[in-house]
């Protein structure tokens, strides 16, 4: 059976390319990057190569990148690290409500320790509205964070606006842009951000390694406490084979990123336009205009988003769904219902997420099982039948 | 999160349908709004046939699927007595946030066969 990978925005596979420059830093240059000797040295020399290659992607200089697990630890650092620094100046953090969970729950743990946190909301394309943000900034405001592009629906928010308005009022701005990064051009400096969080793994690099970007000038108290690693800023010993991977992928990215524009895109318009041509009662979630190339999110009305994912598994299609629910409620997708979608389409939700690895041919063996998939579900359907 | 045989039965959906003369019943979960219609066809006190239709989560689709194979061939009487727990056992489990869709199943099929169903 074919096997169709549409979940690029949970995760990517390692590009064959970053497996082998990671290779040598396993098994032959493994020293630890600070030790004075060849195999530490040769190490180091790997990690600032990297350093040197992540910044490219993102239009910064090297030393202001900060080695990190990933974009949970990236977020984490940013938003504690500049709360607990900045505490004297104010207390008031200023977010989204369509966050990863990695600021929300951050979010929240700050707002447990004294400070306080408004959620501004999206609106039904998933963007959010700059007067709202500019309107919840008051004297005690130190930080504000707004993701770049949306996990669910591929939504971009203006950051070089907010960006702008964070620099005015002269709030510390921090973006999650763990799902733009090695997708649309990102160039900090064009964005005016501050800090600025991105993951190895959702660019064909390896999981485990992820950056924060530190505009020259920007401080924050360290997560982590240790060795002098990172300037101070991170301690552990550096995950050398990880950042050249991350490094690797960060060139090839770049390297991609026009066929990305142009290629995937053309993917994913073509797979969306088909599906909505040949599915009635279906719909697009978030804008359609001011999106990254490589996702849609669809609602099939009638049928459950779970129940429609492990079909389309057992036909060797894999994607994902803001539908589940928990704790035996409705607790759909918090993004989806941050927009005002109806629960029945939440329910019904899947995302697609491409990579620069599909091909025309991944779209063809979707749209020959979707038709029947989502009209089985509805023929089911007590519900449906009866509209 | 979900065993291979709730996953294999809400892929392949065994016995979904409807059997328009059997007697059937539609229960709904009054907390997420899942909904189970359930048909049962008898002869002689013996379950000949079952179908079921769904509209719901995984749980809620593979515990319908479920009630109908597991009756099958059955007496009214034996079937009166599947529990909640058999259910969840033929599923080799279900996530406990989910029970409620083995507790819908089953409310269906003691409501169904609990009035006689003639012939």
């Amino acid at each position: 059976m074919r096997q169709v990978y549409f979940d690029n925005n949970a995760t990517t596979p390692v590009d064959p390319l970053v497996l082998e420059a990671m290779r040598p830093y396993f098994l032959d240059d493994f020293g630890n990057a600070s030790s004075i000797h060849g195999f530490g040295q040769r190490a180091r020399a790997a990690l600032e190569e990297a350093r040197r290659q992540i910044a490219d992607l993102i239009g910064a200089q090297a030393q202001e990148i900060v080695i990190t697990s990933g974009g949970t630890e990236s977020d984490n650092t940013a938003l504690r690290g500049t709360a607990y620094y900045l505490r004297d100046q104010g207390n008031h953090i200023i977010t989204t409500t369509i966050e990863h969970p990695a600021v929300l729950r951050t979010c929240e743990q700050l707002e447990k320790e004294g400070f306080e946190v408004t959620y501004v909301p999206a609106g039904k394309d998933g963007q959010v509205r700059i007067d709202l943000l500019e309107a919840a900034i008051k004297d005690q405001t130190i930080l504000m964070s707004v993701m770049y592009v949306n996990n669910e629906t591929g939504t971009i928010q203006p950051i070089k606006q907010i960006a702008e308005l964070a620099r005015r009022r002269k709030v510390v701005f921090h973006t999650d842009a763990v799902q733009a990064v090695g997708k649309i051009p990102v160039d900090v400096k064009e964005l005016g951000v501050d800090l600025l969080s991105l993951s190895g793994h959702k660019l064909h690099g390896p999981k485990g390694i992820g950056a924060l970007y530190v505009r020259r000038g920007i401080r924050f108290n360290p997560l982590l406490l240790g060795g002098p690693h990172e300037r101070n800023r991170r301690a552990g010993t550096e995950n050398v084979p990880g950042v050249v991977g991350l490094g690797k992928a960060s060139e090839l990215a770049k390297a991609a990123l026009e066929d990305f524009g142009t290629r995937v895109r053309g993917l994913r318009d073509r797979l969306e336009k088909e599906v909505l041509a040949q599915i009635p009662d279906t719909s697009v979630n978030g804008s359609r205009t001011e999106r990254v190339p490589h996702v849609t999110n669809l609602s099939f009305r009638g049928t459950e988003g779970e129940a429609l994912l492990i079909s389309l598994d057992f036909q060797g299609v894999a994607v994902s769904t803001g539908s589940a629910c928990s704790s035996g409620s409705i607790e759909p997708s918090h993004v989806l219902r941050a927009m005002g979608i109806p629960s029945d389409l939440i329910h019904g939700s899947l995302r697609f997420s491409l990579s620069r690895m599909n091909t025309d041919e991944d779209v063809d063996y979707l749209l020959s099982i979707l038709p029947q998939t989502v009209g089985r579900m509805r023929e089911m359907s007590p519900l449906y039948r009866d509209r | 999160m979900y065993s291979p045989t709730v996953r294999r039965l809400v892929a392949e959906l065994p016995n979904q349908g409807r059997l328009p003369e059997a007697p059937s019943i539609t229960v709904e979960n009054p907390i997420c709004g899942d909904v189970l219609e359930l048909f049962i066809k008898t002869e002689n006190g013996i379950i000949t046939e079952s179908r079921f239709q769904a509209a719901g989560c995984p749980a809620a689709i593979a515990a319908g699927a479920a009630i109908t194979l597991m009756v099958q061939g059955k007496s009214t009487e034996v079937a009166r007595q599947i529990s909640v727990e058999q259910l969840i056992a033929f599923l080799e489990d279900l996530p406990s946030h989910k029970r409620h869709g083995a507790e819908m199943a089953i409310r269906a099929l003691k409501s169904l066969i609990s009035t006689p169903v003639g012939r």
